[in-house]
């Protein structure tokens, strides 16, 4: 018994005596930061810049340490970074791609790929030439970003650089992006592609501010994705490729406003009407990804099919 | 089990006699549809088209016109080169093709183009040697010369929208007859046409509005009046509360996978956090049975 009893008494002398030593490293260590924390302040309240005198808004001279000194106004890409996310409220833009009328005159990639500083192997908008079977005639379809209202890339984005806007269009800031490439991986339209290499012209658009509305200057290592120009939309105006078109294949509107204007006619009319009358349909529905892009059917295939040089390779 | 059968056939007929009731309850016929005349000189070539059409879309009910060869229905469809016919002026032909007539003849607005309606008028016409046409006076022949003014007046209950266009040239106001106004409603990137309408005697034209063009938030939106040639035009644009109320919605505050977190699904947040909660109790559950192992083995 005595000998279990010593045995219990040492084990308890030697945790407390384990205790104390603890608490004295934690002590320790504890005044250490402390102390360094408490020196950094004092640091930073001794630094001192020059003094300037400024004049404060109810009109009194005053002299400041410019240390002191915080700037209101945000800079431009603050700005444009927090416009182009909230994005046009109100609006709810759609897009509808008339394929009976395409001629892969691919006046839209040029369009866009001009407008977004991308290399002529890098696409927002592509004509890609398509054939249902062997019997049917081929046609030509322009594939763009299909701004799901449910859109995967966005939900997979571990950074929150690509985004959801309240006027439906999808974006990316580079500024935010890792180059993950999960977006890609998650998008089942191809709309998005990787900078891999220097972008077109970067050492001319080097000192521009980046603007998240256009995507300029584009940056290697991240995603570049159509923008429904963004910035054209701020502005009242058309998108670059619908714009660009010469045949009337886009029409592009406000679903709010239940009307699409063509860009090549510039004709206005009923969005209800033309997707109901010319059996629009969109790509994989069936995903539940909802695109704001509406196709109309390639009826009337007759036009001699034409392959164009850039899209031969 | 038989007696309750009885009573569906009953339900079945008088939900079919209200939506046939429904379904026949076809525009009024007023003055100004009366009056109305083609936009163009009935000729061989559309008496010709008016025929095709006519075939297509006509004759399965109303047979060849002038051989009485009709369809045997209730009402009798009638021949359309019958005298009956022939007294009705164009324009209520072109109503009635439009608009369906009675229980049984169909609206052909969504079916057959305007000026598709306007050939088989033409082709009905062709039957009667007396006819002549009424003259035509195209938009492009009005004298759109002077002071002109166009004034906009809105009927919101009625959705209807009288322009009235004067010339005020010698300081009197004189309307203008027969000029063609376009009404057309702003859009973000072009204007959306509504209608043209001529305008009668008093310089009156009167646009019937649709009842499902978006407006804002408070039902405003801006209508956009035009009448013009080569020689001088005039626009005028006003607010008109005749558009549906549009909220837009703000997908920024839906709760969805691709918002930020805090904007994330409830049921997403409270699986994932029930899913972390279950882990730390396992991991818990475990580190005290561990401790109370090591307990006995103390014991």
């Amino acid at each position: 018994m005595d000998n279990t009893n010593d045995k219990l008494n040492s084990t308890k002398e030697e945790s407390r005596r384990k205790f104390l030593k603890n608490i004295g490293l934690v002590g320790l260590g504890g005044f250490a930061i402390g102390a360094a924390l408490f020196s950094a302040k004092k640091f930073e309240e001794v630094k001192k810049g020059k003094n300037i005198r400024l004049l404060t808004a109810d009109g009194n001279v005053v002299e400041v340490d410019s240390v002191h000194i915080k700037s209101v106004d945000k800079d431009l890409l603050t700005i444009q970074q927090e416009q182009g996310r909230e994005g046009i409220v109100g609006r709810s833009w759609v897009m509808v791609i008339d394929l009976a009328k395409c001629r892969n005159a691919r006046k839209c990639v040029s369009a866009c790929q001009e407008a977004h500083h991308l290399r002529p192997e890098q696409y927002h908008i592509n004509t890609l030439q398509m054939q249902d079977t062997p019997s049917t005639k081929p046609y030509h379809m322009p594939k763009t970003c299909q701004h799901c209202d449910n859109p995967p890339c966005v939900s997979v984005c571990p950074v929150d650089a690509t985004f959801k806007r309240n006027d439906g269009i999808v974006l990316i800031d580079n500024e935010r992006c890792i180059g993950c490439r999960f977006c890609i991986a998650a998008c089942p339209y191809s709309a998005r592609s990787f900078n891999w290499f220097e972008p077109k012209d970067a050492e001319t658009f080097a000192d521009v501010v980046y603007d998240v509305e256009l995507n300029v200057p584009q940056k290697k290592g991240t995603i570049t994705k159509c923008l429904l120009s963004a910035d054209k939309l701020r502005k009242g105006e058309l998108p670059y490729c619908v714009s660009a078109c010469p045949n009337g294949v886009f029409y592009f509107g406000d679903a709010n406003e239940d009307a699409v204007t063509n860009g090549t006619t510039k004709e206005t009319v009923r969005l209800s009407k033309l997707l109901t009358d010319n059996a629009a349909y969109q790509l994989y529905p069936e995903l539940g990804t909802k695109p704001r892009v509406f196709y109309l059917p390639p009826k009337n295939r007759l036009f001699p099919y034409t392959e164009n040089e850039e899209t031969k390779a | 089990m038989r007696v309750k059968n009885i009573t569906t056939p009953f339900f079945l007929l008088a939900f079919l006699s209200i939506s046939v009731g429904l379904m026949s309850q076809v525009k009024p016929l007023t003055d100004s549809d009366k009056q109305k005349v083609a936009a163009f000189k009935f000729t061989n070539e559309s008496q010709t088209r008016g025929m095709q059409q006519y075939n297509n879309n006509c004759k399965s009910c109303h047979g060849d016109p002038g051989k009485k060869n009709y369809s045997n229905l209730d009402p009798i469809p009638g021949d359309p080169a019958s005298a009956e016919y022939q007294a009705l002026t164009d324009g209520e032909m072109f109503f009635y093709i439009t608009n369906g007539k009675g229980q049984l003849m169909p609206m052909f607005a969504n079916a057959i183009s305007e000026s598709q309606r306007w050939d088989i008028v033409a082709y009905i016409r062709s039957f009667n040697p007396n006819y002549i046409q009424a003259e035509v006076q195209l938009a492009s022949d009005v004298n759109l010369s002077g002071a002109l003014r166009l004034k906009l007046d809105v009927f919101k209950e009625e959705k209807r929208v009288v322009a009235l266009l004067t010339d005020s040239t010698d300081g009197v106001q004189k309307p203008i007859k027969s000029a063609t106004i376009k009404l057309s409603v702003k859009r973000q990137f072009g204007n959306l046409n509504i209608g043209e309408s001529q305008t009668n005697e008093l310089g009156i034209a009167i646009f019937d509005f649709p009842v499902d063009i978006p407006g804002n938030e408070e039902g405003l939106l801006e209508l956009i009046a035009f009448a013009g040639n080569e020689s001088k035009e005039i626009s005028v644009s006003q607010l008109a509360p005749l558009g549906l109320t549009v909220v837009p919605t703000k997908l920024l505050e839906q709760r969805s996978w691709f918002n930020i977190n805090k904007k994330a699904p409830l049921w997403l947040i409270i699986s994932y956090l029930s899913a972390l909660a279950a882990v730390g109790g396992i991991l818990l559950y475990v580190l005290l049975q561990l401790k109370k192992i090591k307990e006995m083995n103390k014991e």
